[in-house]
């Protein structure tokens, strides 16, 4: 698989089980705060793009798994492990083995739920991730259609991307009374990191 | 700590529309580098953050052509309802039901019987012109112009906006066009699409999202896409394009087409009917220019040129080929 196909892979058959994953780490491991759940996230995705993904039979299991192995290793790295953890890593074994109700949402409400968070964009921000992706435009077309620097119109998908990435985090959310923990701020992201070009 | 993450989440998003963008710059390459290696756990938040957005390309193509779907269905509902307040309306004498559908509505609907063509001028200086039997819905937004080709054939004659894209849905293909004369036809679950200024942009939304690689298609080309294949895309000869367009001028052009395929293509614009009785006759070719919506006068000269009787049976003209005694 080369890296589009494997994104894709990845977008198709593990990020329908990202909120289901955090739900039940949030939920059952309770030792664990949203900031340790947020980087075993992370380092779940970093393992599954070493991993041959062809080999994968059954996505969700896989995913999972991958999960209780990460919190497993922070276990045996840490000094100190709360007795409570080691049951919980025997909890997330059952969850992960079992076949599991189809929970992959359809994608006629993957759309839905998607034109909802559209519709909250502001409007310069909806109109240029609409065109890329709604009319699939390219960055560059899109800046000179709409007049815009090539570096505004990142500025603007960066901005829609990261709505919908903490949209997705969103219902988990009131699993645990720790609002704001899986979202961004609301006040739009930072790009320090990024110089503008003039 | 989740603060720390969401600044990572919204650094990766970054990462993955700069890399959306095109190859880096060797400066962005270093930088994003560095990125990468301050931290381990920046490595699978940018694979997240790209995973989520290679799936927002897939869902967006399917609401972009979901939009206009569901425009059409939008006008049938609002279409019906208008009929039942017609019938309200006669009772309490109350347009509001009217009224407030009206507002409702968001795309307008054109269509054309059999033998008939139209011309629209639509607000934006665009033309458009539907052939015989043909439907369209228009739908004009602030940041796009979307028109759906239902059935039938329609030529594009667009106005260039840049604020607005100009976008065609038809069956499953995406065309886009800037400053563009073109044509498009469904027939069956075929699309053909026919450029004759400017260029369009082909691309197939399937039920899983944009099939990978867009098609562009150029002045002076046309293209064929049938269902689950590439676009084939051949050259026309300005002589074939015009044939192609005859229908701009209510005529029919043939250059060699077997009169199987003439015989079809004068049907779609008449209301009476050709039928050829002899197999062997509907293989022979058929060259001229004819009246598209006449039937009868196609068969006269086209039967005197291949040796076929017509005989004409009310709505149906029959060809067959000539006793020879």
């Amino acid at each position: 698989m080369d890296e589009t196909a494997r994104l894709r892979w990845i977008a198709s058959q593990i990020l329908p089980f990202e909120s289901e994953v955090r739900g039940w780490l949030t939920a059952y491991a309770t030792t664990l705060d949203n900031g340790d759940i947020e980087e075993i996230g992370h380092e779940a995705f970093s393992r599954l793009w070493t991993t041959n993904l062809t080999s994968i039979v059954n996505a969700r299991a896989h995913f999972f798994a991958v999960v209780r192995s990460l919190i497993a290793e922070r276990a045996r790295q840490a000094r100190i492990v709360p007795l409570q953890r080691m049951g919980e890593i025997e909890a997330l074994r059952v969850i992960g083995e079992e076949p599991g109700p189809e929970r992959a949402i359809g994608t006629r409400r993957q759309i839905a739920r998607l034109l909802k968070i559209v519709g909250r964009m502001p409007v310069q921000c909806r109109r240029v991730f609409k065109l890329r992706t709604f009319e699939g435009l390219s960055q560059r077309q899109i800046a000179e259609a709409a007049g815009l620097s090539e570096d505004a119109v990142a500025r603007q998908l960066a901005r829609a991307l990261s709505r919908v990435m903490s949209a997705s985090n969103e219902s988990v959310r009131t699993a645990r009374l720790q609002p704001a923990a899986f979202t961004s701020g609301r006040s739009g992201p930072r790009y320090g990191r990024r110089r503008r070009r003039d | 700590m989740a603060d720390a993450a969401a600044a990572i989440n919204e650094s990766a998003a970054s990462w993955a529309i700069r890399l959306d963008a095109g190859p880096l710059r060797e400066d962005e390459q270093l930088a994003l580098q560095a990125w990468l290696e301050s931290n381990p756990r920046h490595h699978g938040a940018l694979i997240r953050a790209r995973a989520h957005w290679a799936d927002l390309e897939r869902l967006g193509a399917l609401a972009g052509a979901q939009e206009a779907e569901s425009d059409l269905e939008d006008l049938e509902r609002a279409e019906r309802r208008k009929f039942l307040a017609a019938g309200l309306a006669i009772t309490v004498a109350g347009g509001l039901g009217a009224a407030l559908f009206v507002l409702r509505r968001r795309g307008e609907r054109f269509e054309t019987q059999v033998g008939e063509m139209r011309r629209l001028a639509l607000a934006d200086g665009t033309t458009l012109v539907l052939n015989t039997a043909s439907q369209v819905v228009v739908r004009y937004e602030s940041e796009r112009r979307t028109v759906n080709l239902i059935r039938g054939e329609a030529l594009f004659e667009v106005a260039e906006d840049l604020e607005r894209v100009f976008v065609v849905h038809v069956s499953d293909v995406r065309i886009r066009a800037v400053g563009t004369v073109f044509a498009t036809r469904l027939r069956g679950d075929e699309v053909e699409v026919t450029v004759s200024e400017g260029r369009v942009e082909l691309a197939r939304v399937l039920s899983y999202g944009v099939a990978p690689g867009i098609q562009r298609v150029l002045a002076g080309e046309e293209a064929l896409i049938l269902p689950a294949k590439r676009p084939e895309v051949r050259k026309v000869s300005p002589e074939g394009l015009d044939r192609r367009l005859a229908w701009l001028e209510g005529q029919v052009a043939f250059n060699g087409e077997t009169l199987r395929q003439a015989v079809a293509e004068v049907n779609r614009h008449s209301r009476r009917k050709i039928i050829v009785d002899d197999p062997e006759l509907e293989g022979l070719p058929v060259v001229g220019r004819f009246r598209a919506a006449d039937a009868e006068s196609f068969c006269r000269s086209v039967g005197r040129a291949l040796g076929a009787t017509v005989t004409d049976d009310g709505d149906i003209v029959h060809m067959r080929t000539q006793r020879k005694n």
